[in-house]
C-alpha cells in the first residue's frame, strides 16, 4: 500500500514539474521527484541508492538549478501574459490511460511472474563499483565530461554572445 | 588492448581542454583525426597479436570483446569520424566551435567503441548515453533555430527510449540476477513464454527502434540529421544511428534475445514498412539532407528486414548492408556538405548543372546512388542480394517482392536528386559555383573507392568476414 501511495505521489509531483511554466516551480518538483524516489527506495531496501539520490538528486541538482535560475531575468510583462495558462486538467485523459495499461499490467504480468534471482546479496560498496563495474564507473566519467561539455557549448558561449 | 580503445579518446578529451596556450588548443583539433585514423588501421589488421596484448595481464576494463562484426563496426566507426572530423576543419570555421566539436567527437568515438565491444545490457545502455548526449549537444553546436528544434525532437524521442531500455533492463535484471549478455541469453532461453520477460524484450527493441529511426518511431531523424551542421550530419547519419540504434538491436536479437519466430515476424514487418515508408517520403522531398534522411529510414529497413529473414545468410546480409550503407550514407552526406558549402543551399529546386561545376562531387554522388540503389557490381547490390536470398531460403516471397519492388523507389528518388543538383543546364545562380576543397572532395573519392573496392571483392570477403560473422552470431 505504501508502494502505491509513493509510486502515485511521485507520478503526480512528475506531472507537475514536467507541466509547470516557470523555471524555479519545475526545478523544485524535480527535487520532490528525488525526494519521493529516495524513501521510496528506503522503503525498497536499498539504502545506498537511496543515500545517492537524497545527495546528488534531491540536493546537488536542485541546488545548482535553483542557483542558476536566481541568476536569470524574469520574462518581460508582455510575454508572460502571452503564456498559456496551464489547463491540468486536459491531461486527465492521459492519466487515466496510464492508470488503465498499469492496472492490466499487474493482472498479466503479476508481481513475481518469474523466479527473482537474489539481487540484493550484500557485495561491498568498493568491490562492486571498482572490481564489478569497473567499466560503468569509466565511461560515467565519459557522461559527465559530455555533460560539462553541453553546458559549455549551449550556455557559455551564449553569455560570451550577448 | 582493446581499452585503449576508450582511454585514448577520454585521454584525448583532457588533452584538449588542458589550460595551454592558443597554438597547443589548435594543434589538438587533430585529435580526432589521429585517433580515428590509428583506429582504422588497426581494425585492417584484426588478427594481429595487439588485440590480445596485456589482456592476460589484467589490464583490460571489464566487459569488453572484439569479434568479427564489431571489428567491422570499429573499421566503420573509425572512417566516419575521419571523414567528419576532417571537412570540420573545412566547413566549422568558428575557432571555439571547432573545439567543442573536436571534444563531443571524441567523446562520441569513446561510446561508439563502447557500444560495439559490451558483453553487458547495463554498460551497453550507459555507452549508449554517452552517445546519446553527445549527439544532442552536436546537432545544436551552431546554435540556429532549427538545430535547436531537431536537437529537442531527438531528445525527447532519445528519452523515451532510455525510458523503455532501463526498465527493460531492470527487468531483466530481476529475472536473471545479472546484467551480462550469457546471463541474459540464458535467463531468456529459460523463460521465453513468460509475459514479463517477453514484455521486457519488446520494449528494449522499441526503444532501439526510436535509436534507429524505425517507421514509426522516426520523427526526430530526418529534423535532427537535415538541421544539424555538415560535418554533425555526417557522423550522425553515417554512424551513430547505426552504432546505437542498428548494430545494437542486431547484436542483441542474435545473441541475447534470440531469433524467435514472433521476433522475426515483427522485424520483418517493421523493416518493409520502414523501407516503403521511408522511401515514398523521400520521393517528395525538396531539401537535399532531408532525401537523404529519409533515405536512410528505408535503407535501415532492408538491415532489419535481413535481420527477420534469420539464419546465417539474412544475419550476414544485414551486416554487409550497415556497413554499406554507412560507406554511402556518409558519401552522400559529404556529398551534401559539398553543395551546400558551395551553393549556400540544400533547396533542390535552386539547383541544376551543378556536375559541370563541381565534378569530382558530380561524379562520386553517381556511385554512391547506384550503390544505394543496388545497381551490380556495387557494393550496395551485394548486400541487397544476399538479403534477397536470405528471404528466400526464409520462405518469405512477399517481402521480398517488397524489398526488390522498393529497390526502384530508391533509383527513382536518387535519380530526381542528382537531376535537379548535378544533371542538366546550370541553375541561375550557380554560375560561380566552384568544385569544394580537398578536404571535403578527398573523404568523398576515398569512399567511393570503398564502395567500388568492397563491390569488386564481394565474393573475397563474403567467404572470409561476412558468412563466419553470420555462423558466429
Amino acid at each position: 500500500m505504501l508502494l502505491m501511495i509513493l509510486l502515485t505521489l511521485l507520478v503526480g509531483i512528475g506531472f507537475y514539474a514536467v507541466l509547470s511554466k516557470t523555471l524555479l516551480k519545475a526545478a523544485i518538483g524535480l527535487g520532490a521527484v528525488s525526494a519521493a524516489l529516495t524513501v521510496l527506495l528506503f522503503s525498497m531496501d536499498s539504502p545506498l541508492a537511496a543515500v545517492f539520490e537524497l545527495s546528488v538528486c534531491a540536493g546537488l541538482i536542485t541546488v545548482i538549478f535553483v542557483s542558476v535560475i536566481s541568476m536569470t531575468k524574469a520574462a518581460a510583462p508582455r510575454d508572460q501574459k502571452e503564456a498559456e495558462p496551464n489547463h491540468y486538467l486536459k491531461y486527465l485523459p492521459l492519466l487515466a490511460t496510464g492508470a488503465i495499461v498499469f492496472c492490466a499490467m499487474r493482472y498479466w504480468l503479476g508481481d513475481a511472474p518469474v523466479a527473482q534471482a537474489t539481487v540484493t546479496a550484500g557485495v561491498d560498496v568498493r568491490h562492486a563499483l571498482w572490481d564489478l563495474r569497473g567499466t560503468d564507473v569509466f565511461a560515467q566519467l565519459a557522461v559527465l565530461f559530455s555533460g560539462v561539455s553541453g553546458v559549455i557549448v549551449l550556455f557559455k558561449e551564449l553569455k560570451h554572445d550577448e | 588492448m582493446t581499452s585503449l580503445l576508450l582511454i585514448l579518446p577520454l585521454a584525448g578529451f583532457i588533452l584538449a581542454n588542458l589550460p595551454a596556450g592558443r597554438a597547443f588548443r589548435r594543434m589538438c583539433i587533430v585529435l580526432p583525426l589521429v585517433l580515428s585514423a590509428v583506429q582504422v588501421l588497426l581494425t585492417l589488421f584484426p588478427k594481429a597479436s595487439w588485440w590480445t596484448a596485456g589482456n592476460a595481464a589484467g589490464l583490460s576494463l571489464g566487459f569488453l570483446r572484439i569479434d568479427g562484426i564489431s571489428m567491422l563496426m570499429l573499421l566503420a566507426i573509425g572512417l566516419v569520424v575521419f571523414a567528419s572530423s576532417l571537412i570540420s576543419t573545412a566547413t566549422v570555421r568558428d575557432e571555439r566551435k571547432n573545439r567543442s566539436f573536436v571534444n563531443l567527437v571524441l567523446l562520441s568515438l569513446l561510446g561508439m567503441n563502447g557500444v560495439v565491444m559490451v558483453t553487458d545490457i547495463f554498460t551497453l545502455y550507459v555507452f549508449l548515453e554517452i552517445v546519446s548526449v553527445c549527439s544532442f549537444v552536436l546537432i545544436a553546436l551552431q546554435r540556429e533555430q532549427a538545430m535547436f528544434e531537431g536537437a529537442f525532437k531527438y531528445v525527447v524521442l532519445s528519452a523515451v527510449a532510455t525510458m523503455l531500455m532501463l526498465t527493460s533492463i531492470g527487468i531483466l535484471f530481476l529475472c536473471a540476477g545479472g546484467t551480462s549478455f550469457t546471463d541474459l541469453s540464458s535467463m531468456i532461453a529459460r523463460n521465453h513464454a513468460d509475459y514479463t520477460v517477453v514484455f521486457a524484450i519488446l520494449m528494449f527493441i522499441v526503444g532501439l527502434f526510436i535509436k534507429g529511426g524505425i517507421i514509426p518511431f522516426h520523427g526526430w531523424l530526418p529534423d535532427a540529421y537535415s538541421s544539424a551542421a555538415a560535418p554533425v550530419s555526417i557522423l550522425l547519419a553515417g554512424i551513430v544511428t547505426k552504432v546505437s540504434g542498428v548494430y545494437t538491436l542486431i547484436r542483441l536479437v542474435v545473441e541475447v534475445f534470440g531469433a524467435t519466430p514472433k521476433t522475426s515476424q515483427v522485424l520483418l514487418f517493421m523493416g518493409a514498412l520502414s523501407i516503403v515508408a521511408g522511401a515514398l517520403a523521400a520521393l517528395g522531398q525538396k531539401d537535399f539532407k532531408r532525401m537523404l534522411a529519409y533515405s536512410s529510414i528505408s535503407q535501415v529497413g532492408y538491415i532489419i528486414l535481413s535481420l527477420g529473414a534469420g539464419g546465417a545468410l539474412g544475419i550476414a546480409g544485414a551486416v554487409f548492408h550497415l556497413f554499406n550503407h554507412t560507406i554511402f550514407k556518409t558519401q552522400l552526406f559529404i556529398n551534401a556538405a559539398a553543395v551546400e558549402a558551395q551553393t549556400g543551399s540544400r533547396d533542390l529546386d535552386a539547383m541544376g548543372g551543378l556536375a559541370s561545376r563541381m565534378p569530382v562531387t558530380g561524379a562520386t554522388s553517381v556511385v554512391a546512388l547506384l550503390s544505394a540503389a543496388g545497381i551490380p557490381p556495387l557494393a550496395g547490390f551485394w548486400s541487397k542480394l544476399v538479403i534477397v536470398v536470405a528471404l528466400w531460403k526464409a520462405g518469405h516471397p512477399v517481402y521480398l517482392a517488397v524489398a526488390v519492388l522498393a529497390s526502384l523507389l530508391t533509383l527513382a528518388y536518387f535519380l530526381v536528386l542528382q537531376r535537379k543538383v548535378f544533371f542538366g543546364t546550370v541553375a541561375p545562380g550557380c554560375d560561380s559555383v566552384k568544385e569544394a576543397g580537398w578536404r571535403i572532395t578527398g573523404p568523398s573519392v576515398a569512399f567511393s573507392l570503398i564502395i567500388i573496392a568492397v563491390g569488386v571483392a564481394v565474393p573475397f570477403l563474403l567467404d572470409t568476414i561476412l558468412l563466419p560473422i553470420g555462423r558466429m552470431l
